[in-house]
């Protein structure tokens, strides 16, 4: 009677309950009042499985009874376990009052279990043992089912309540497994029924625990679905398969088919079902997978839809359109950080009429800090709950629920940051958000970290393509701006390659230089500029390519110049050039930049100012220069007076031939330091000209004429453009020789070095009040440096012996003193242009200034003569002279004790250094005068410095006569013999 | 108006938990970003205000730090001249209602109360009234349906609003309903709270400690000689007195409130629950739970489960503490600007004044309610809370200094009161010159018999046991500074009857406990002259 079918399913349950109990207790220990209370019931469920087995494995009714009586109690816990767990797990309200009788008729039936008030007998039915009952377990059992129903009430209550789907999911398990349990232990109370309880025991213990543990992971109608599935699938194949076979057997019954018929057949049939199965798969998903269906037809559309997008916005609009359609949404947004990173903004929106603008999400903000955090999905309950997310911003708060945010799902990459936000709202069918639903945005999720980054990607390059178009346009339109500017502008525009080799020259270049635009590319640099300015420009273009190679160097740098362009005609042009380099994408030079702006009209007001600037240098150098050289021919002259004067003294006394040949020298050579000293003094304005007035077309004439044959020789050939109208003036005529001739020979020199021939051009005209005569010669010109200090005495740029340097000094001396100007102009290579100006003196200034030659004066002797001087060589050298002469000399050397000595003594002549030490000669000379006119016109003045402006003036306004150091022994006796004649 | 109640009653026990109390599970870096987060919202909206605009002195703060330093300190006479007129247009938010405060005895102070300002109020009360009932972390025993009575000061009273707001919020059943009692007397609607609680049961208690102390007193008095009422004969009332009877007898006592019913918790509010603590416990068989609250701030701090010290919410207001030290010297020199330091850079065992700053649109920015905290510790291990934890210290001018050695507040002498286990109606306490010496003067109400000089010895001896710096008065200057005036019995019952003859407000009545006023302690000593006569 007792078979395995009989005895399985107790030890079935039993096993499953352990092994759930053992499961329960090793995960579910720490959670509280709902796991020790299910733990309870999973043993009760052990212990009464175990106890059937006992009972159905009974040899005998007598040990069956007892076994079943022990089921009673234990029975009636599972049912009050139940009960006591609904409680527990829907959380309401106690019934403590059902829930205490409950556990006191729990004692009850334990006390009265052995009795046969329960379970009267057993007797053996077709399955096995079946218990007869006696009257008071039906009130036990109604008890029991009515705590079971109630149980069951709860939990629907419970269902009902919640919220939340995994909660949800985890009772409607537990609902189900305990009405399965409720429908099959009603046939326990009919003997002639199977006992189904047990099997309604291990539906709910499997379905419990599921829900339990692994609640938010199951759902329910998935399993229900499957199931359905499987018949549906298991039926189309069985039944063909059936058909046939059925067909086969009762076709050919009287045939023996053979086995490899059967097996074909089903090959075949595998074969042919295969289309049908996917088929019904297909259906079956349509109709109860709906859901799944979509969400599986959503990924594949979004998996086919992504690859073809690759644009941000259109990417976005898709995955929102998607989404939404596949959970039916009532809206979907996506959000993606703003340009400015300060939150995220609303990419792309379904559903919405009006999304928020702006920021939506504070970057700063507590949702975005948390879903980087914990990248969990949160709905808008959450929002309110989570105590980080109850500090949202009020702003924020209200863009989601413009949004009817129900449901935020954080978009984070691999990296773990968060690359955007899919806001989703409520779904159309006002139900949550399910577990699968959370799955599949996972998946899309993950899959749009992706297609986003590809989609930014592709709108970075996009953008970056677009940008370089519109560069390339900007560039372009640059371009043509740029030419047209070259093309019209007046400066010159050009560039150059690294090599010089002109690459641009824009059509200015022809006002510029004379050239056309052809001719002007075709010349090489070298012939466009001259050659200090090439020289000039290649330097600049070392240094600047020096910086190049420098770590740190800007970029757009340029340098700007003054140089000198050779124009066609052969004239030159100032420019101002501005030069910077041609870059390559690399930043390093490949070409240069050149735009020269014509500067001559500018630059001949700056020219004159600077030719001023520079002649008032020049004058003012010159004339310290010329103090200087007065100061030292007047220290010179006294010892100089010394030498020529004991000199010619000595020559005149009978001296030996040999000795006498010595003091020759001595005198030309003395003569010739008297000669230097007078020209310095001549520079330093300081001789006084004898002036008359003339034709300087005259003198030009005659100095010529006294080069004449030299030229000749030397192949320079004169020209002169001489006014015919140019007026006299009043000059002293050697003088202005001295000038032309100085000029002429210099001239000369030069341009027979330079090339041994020469074109020396003379011109006179009339600017203005001023006689210009200047000489252009085509020698090698004047170094710059060298114009500036041509007419300092000493300079010169010949050899040693080739002259002293004095000679322009001189010029300048005579030309100055004369009221004048000289200056030259001078490039070197270009030959050199002196200019002399001459102011034109009027007729009344000529007999103003006009002198009477001098009569040769009467020999004088006796006279009684005062010598004042300090040097003592004078002294000595004028006392013998003048004794010699016959004349009683007296020499002082100091003002102070001549003044003292004059008052008295009478002298008929006074011989007076200027310069002395205390007391000066010119302060003597007004003394005696204040004492007797008479007196002071017996004065003659000796004097190195005729020199300074004091003693020109002094002198000038005194009329006093004067010897100028050093001086000739008769030139002193002839002045001496004067003035004793005039005065007697 | 808010309520939450549908919000409250669809979440389940964990999100309820998380919710209201979550908080407790925040880090200090945590705390310390919501709090910067909502200030720098704060910023942003009171700025344009008219009111914010003078207290900001035309500035906009970009950050905290620099809110610190731009903000001047503020008190209610920077507010008073728009918020005692209630000028709604000067505020950054309009309020949806306002609320008034007083101090000692002063004129009200008026607080407008913004729509998210009241419910995050409520939400924190809420939470309050969770861990009032729990008894561990997560338990949430609290039901909509639950009975509430709740002896505190009527709308438009924070307090009374905010029980208001909870019974809203929660579905708490308020005895009597709210709009009743507010038409009631204190006394009638405490005696009404309790004729009703005997039908139908209490769940949760909110009130102040010495209240509840006292209504359990009352209990223990009258018990002794009830009486039967028609009123008993309700079968519910009938069961409970039966019941309790029954408990009462078996531990041969007379009858305590916890005999009668099961209350779940006691939210508790005041300085002296933490010394009617163990009082609290006896009568009413739970120990009081303890929030820190203002009316200008809303709740600030809330005890945890463990019902030992107290824990600053971070959405309540901006928290800034200035230095007992820095405190000092202001007290010393009103014109002495204190600085402040932040919560994550409190030091444990200092005490500290709270300086507070208003979210949700409120009106106060840098404001100095003139409260006084301790940091006992900087977290809780046992409760597992990883923020300081507080204790409330006493009123920043509660406080009686003696001979420069001692300072006691008004919780010290209110301790050392109770410790002479001294039965006492209620008290005053001021300071006294004679000659050089200060001394601590104060007029009790007994209840029992005692010598002037015999409460002197006994409240001296407590206070050496409580305040270290006041033994040292003793031990320096071998001096004993208390001294006891003896009121009357009912002196201060006819203070209460004299003030509210006077028209004066339920929470004007109470004279204050420290530095009471010459006025009051005349009046005080007139009545009991009074009562001595009679």
């Amino acid at each position: 009677v007792i078979d395995l079918d009989y005895l399985l399913p107790p030890l079935v349950a039993a096993g499953l309950g352990i092994a759930l109990l053992v499961i329960v207790l090793l995960r579910g220990r720490q959670q509280g009042v709902v796991f020790r209370i299910f733990s309870l019931l999973l043993v009760s469920v052990i212990g009464w499985a175990l106890i059937i087995f006992a009972m159905r494995a009974s040899p005998d009714v007598e040990h069956a009874l007892r076994w079943d009586r022990a089921v009673v109690p234990v029975g009636f816990a599972v049912s009050l376990f139940y009960y006591h767990f609904s409680l527990a797990v829907t959380g309401v309200k106690q019934q403590r009052v059902l829930l205490r009788a409950g556990y006191l008729l729990l004692l009850v039936v334990v006390a009265l279990s052995p009795s046969s008030l329960f379970i009267q007998r057993m007797e053996v039915q077709y399955y096995g043992y079946a218990p007869i009952i006696g009257l008071s377990l039906i009130f036990a059992f109604a008890f029991n089912y009515f705590l079971s129903i109630m149980a069951l009430y709860n939990l629907i209550k419970g269902y009902r309540n919640v919220r939340i789907p995994e909660e949800k999911n985890r009772l409607l398990y537990i609902t189900i497994g305990m009405a399965i349990t409720l429908i099959a232990g009603v046939f326990e109370i009919f003997p002639i029924i199977y006992p189904t309880a047990i099997f309604g025991s291990i539906v709910f213990c499997v379905l419990a625990s599921v829900a339990i543990l692994k609640y938010h992971l199951l759902d329910i109608h998935i399993i229900i679905r499957k199931g359905t599935v499987y018949i549906l699938l298991s039926a189309t194949i069985a039944i063909p398969y059936v058909g046939i076979i059925f067909l086969f057997t009762h076709v050919f019954k009287t045939q023996v088919i053979p086995s490899w018929v059967y097996l074909v057949v089903i090959i075949i049939l595998a074969m042919a079902l295969q289309p049908l199965w996917s088929r019904v798969q297909r259906l079956v998903d349509r109709w109860f997978y709906r859901e799944r269906y979509d969400y599986l037809k959503a990924l594949e559309q979004y998996s086919q839809e992504t690859q073809s997008v690759e644009n941000l916005a259109e990417l976005g609009s898709t995955i929102v359109e998607l989404v939404r359609g596949a959970l039916r949404a009532s809206s979907a947004c996506l959000l993606l950080p703003s340009e400015g990173k300060h939150g995220l903004v609303v990419a792309s929106c379904s559903g919405l009429e009006s999304p928020p603008s702006g920021v939506v999400v504070s970057g700063r903000g507590p949702l975005l800090k948390w879903l980087e955090l914990h990248g969990d999905t949160l709905t808008s309950d959450q929002l309110d709950i989570i105590p980080q997310l109850q500090s949202l911003s009020h702003i924020e708060k209200d863009n989601l629920e413009q949004m009817g945010a129900n449901l935020c799902v954080p978009i984070k990459s691999r990296q773990g940051h968060l690359s955007g936000i899919l806001v989703l709202g409520q779904k159309l069918s006002q139900q949550s958000y399910s577990g699968e639903d959370k799955q599949l945005l996972a998946v899309v999720t993950n899959q749009l970290v992706v297609a986003l980054e590809n989609a930014r990607l592709y709108d970075k390059s996009q953008q970056e393509v677009a940008e370089r178009k519109q560069a390339e346009e900007a560039l372009k339109e640059s371009e043509r701006h740029y030419r047209l500017l070259a093309e019209n502008a007046k400066d010159a525009i050009w560039t150059v390659d690294m090599n010089m080799r002109p690459t641009y020259m824009s059509p200015s270049i022809t006002y510029l230089l004379g050239y056309t635009v052809e001719e002007a590319m075709a010349n090489p640099m070298e012939a466009v500029y001259t050659p200090a300015s090439f020289e000039i420009a290649m330097k600049i273009l070392a240094e600047e390519l020096a910086i190049e190679n420098m770590e740190q160097k800007d970029l757009s740098r340029s340098r700007t110049m003054e140089l000198e362009l050779n124009r066609k005609d052969g004239s030159i042009v100032s420019v101002e050039g501005n030069f910077s380099f041609l870059r390559g994408p690399d930043g390093r030079p490949v070409g240069i930049l050149a735009i020269s702006r014509d500067i001559t009209e500018r630059k001949q007001p700056e020219e004159r100012d600077k030719q001023l600037q520079q002649e008032r240098i020049l004058t003012s150098r010159l004339a310290s220069i010329g103090e200087m050289a007065a100061g030292i021919a007047h220290e010179i002259n006294n010892p100089l007076t010394g030498v020529i004067g004991y000199a010619d003294l000595l020559l005149k006394k009978n001296i030996p031939e040999n000795i006498r040949k010595d003091a020759n020298i001595i005198y030309d050579a003395a003569q010739r330091v008297a000669g230097i000293t007078s020209r310095m003094l001549t520079f330093a304005s300081k001789a006084k000209p004898e002036r008359a007035s003339l034709d300087v077309n005259d003198i030009i004439e005659t100095t010529l004429a006294m080069r004449d044959y030299e030229m000749k020789t030397g192949n320079i050939k004169a020209t002169t453009q001489l006014d015919p109208g140019l007026p006299t003036t009043v000059a002293d005529s050697g003088q202005l020789q001295q000038v032309f001739l100085n000029i002429i020979l210099n001239a000369e020199i030069e341009m027979v070095k330079a090339h041994n021939s020469g074109n020396l051009l003379i011109k006179t005209e009339r600017i203005n009040d001023t006689i210009w005569v200047s000489f252009k010669d085509d020698g090698p010109g004047i170094a710059k440096e060298n114009v500036e200090r041509i007419f300092e005495p000493f300079f010169t740029t010949r050899e040693v012996g080739q002259g002293a340097g004095l000679g322009l000094s001189v010029c300048y001396g005579i030309v100055t003193q004369h009221g004048g100007k000289i200056h030259v102009e001078s490039k070197l290579g270009k030959g050199a242009t002196f200019i002399v100006e001459l102011p034109i003196v009027t007729e009344a200034e000529q007999l103003e200034l006009a002198e009477s030659a001098p009569s040769e004066p009467k020999k004088v002797s006796g006279a009684r003569i005062l010598v004042v001087d300090d040097e003592p060589i004078i002294l000595e050298l004028l006392t013998e002279v003048l004794s010699k002469e016959g004349h009683e000399v007296e020499t002082m050397d100091s003002g102070n004790d001549a003044l003292e000595r004059l008052r008295s003594e009478d002298y008929d002549v006074i011989l007076l250094d200027i310069k002395l030490p205390g007391m000066s000669g010119i302060e003597i000379y007004k003394q005696l005068q204040k004492r007797a006119t008479s007196l002071a016109r017996r004065v003659v003045f000796i004097t190195g410095d005729v020199m300074s402006r004091d003693t020109t003036v002094f002198l000038s306004g005194t009329s006093a006569p004067y010897i100028a150091k050093p001086f000739d022994t008769e030139q002193l006796k002839k002045k001496i013999d004067r003035i004793l004649t005039e005065g007697t | 108006m808010f309520t939450g109640y549908e919000s409250f009653k669809d979440l389940t026990k964990e999100e309820r938990w998380r919710k209201y109390c979550g908080f407790l599970d925040l880090s200090l870096d945590e705390f310390m970003e919501i709090q910067r987060y909502l200030l720098m919202e704060q910023i942003e909206l009171v700025t344009d205000s008219p009111l914010g605009k003078k207290i900001m002195n035309n500035q906009k703060p970009k950050t905290v730090e620099e809110f610190c330093r731009l903000v001047p300190l503020t008190t209610y006479e920077d507010y008073k001249p728009f918020l005692s007129e209630k000028q709604e247009d000067t505020l950054a938010e309009k309020p949806v209602f306002w609320c008034r405060t007083t101090g000692h005895g002063e004129d009200f102070k008026w607080v407008p109360y913004t729509e998210r300002h009241y419910k995050r109020l409520i939400d924190t009360v809420v939470g309050g009234f969770i861990l009032t009932c729990a008894t561990r972390k997560g338990e949430v025993n609290l039901n909509g349906g639950e009975k509430l009575v709740y002896t505190v000061a009527p709308r438009p009273y924070a307090s009374g609003t905010m029980a208001e707001g909870i019974c809203q919020a929660v579905g708490l059943r308020p005895l009597p309903p709210t709009d009743i009692a507010e038409k009631m007397e204190f006394r009638q609607r405490i005696e009404e709270s309790f004729r009703l609680a005997l039908r139908q049961g209490v769940d949760v208690v909110g009130s102040l400690s010495s209240v509840l102390v006292k209504i359990g007193e009352r209990f223990t008095e009258q018990s002794a000689g009830m009486k039967l009422s028609l009123s008993m004969l309700h079968p519910a009332v009938l069961f409970r007195l039966s019941r309790a009877l029954l408990r009462s007898k078996l531990e041969r006592r007379s009858i305590l409130p916890r005999d009668l019913w099961s209350v779940k918790g006691a939210l508790c509010s005041g300085t002296d629950t933490s010394i009617y603590r163990e009082q609290v416990a006896h009568h009413w068989g739970v120990t009081p739970w303890e929030l820190y609250a203002t009316t200008e701030a809303g709740a600030l701090a809330l005890q945890s489960w463990s019902k030992e010290w107290m824990t600053f919410v971070p959405h309540s207001s901006f928290l800034e503490f200035i230095p007992e030290a820095e405190w000092f010297k202001n007290r010393e020199d009103k014109e002495y600007h204190p600085s402040t330091v932040l919560l994550d850079e409190v030091k444990e065992g200092e005490c500290y004044e709270i300086v507070i700053t208003n979210f949700y649109g409120m009106p106060f920015l840098r404001y100095r309610p003139g409260d006084l905290i301790k940091i006992v510790a900087l977290k809780d291990e046992k409760t597992g809370i990883n923020l300081p934890q507080i204790a409330f210290k006493s009123r920043a001018d509660d406080f009686i200094d003696l001979a420069s050695l001692a300072r006691l507040d008004e919780k010290t002498v209110w301790q050392a009161i109770f410790n002479t286990g001294v039965k006492f109606e209620e008290w005053t306490a001021c300071k006294e010159y004679e000659g050089d010496q200060t001394y601590l003067r104060l007029y009790l109400e007994l209840k029992e018999k005692r010598e002037p000089q015999e409460m002197e010895q006994m409240i001296d001896h407590q206070l050496q046991i409580i305040d270290v710096d006041y033994r040292d008065i003793e031990s320096w200057l071998e001096l004993h500074p208390v001294r006891v005036t003896l009121l009357s019995p009912g002196t201060f019952q006819r203070f209460y009857e004299e003030k509210q003859k006077e028209g004066a407000d339920l929470a004007q009545l109470k004279p204050r406990h420290m530095n009471a006023s010459e006025g009051i302690i005349q009046t005080l000593l007139q009545l009991s002259q009074a009562g001595y006569k009679e």
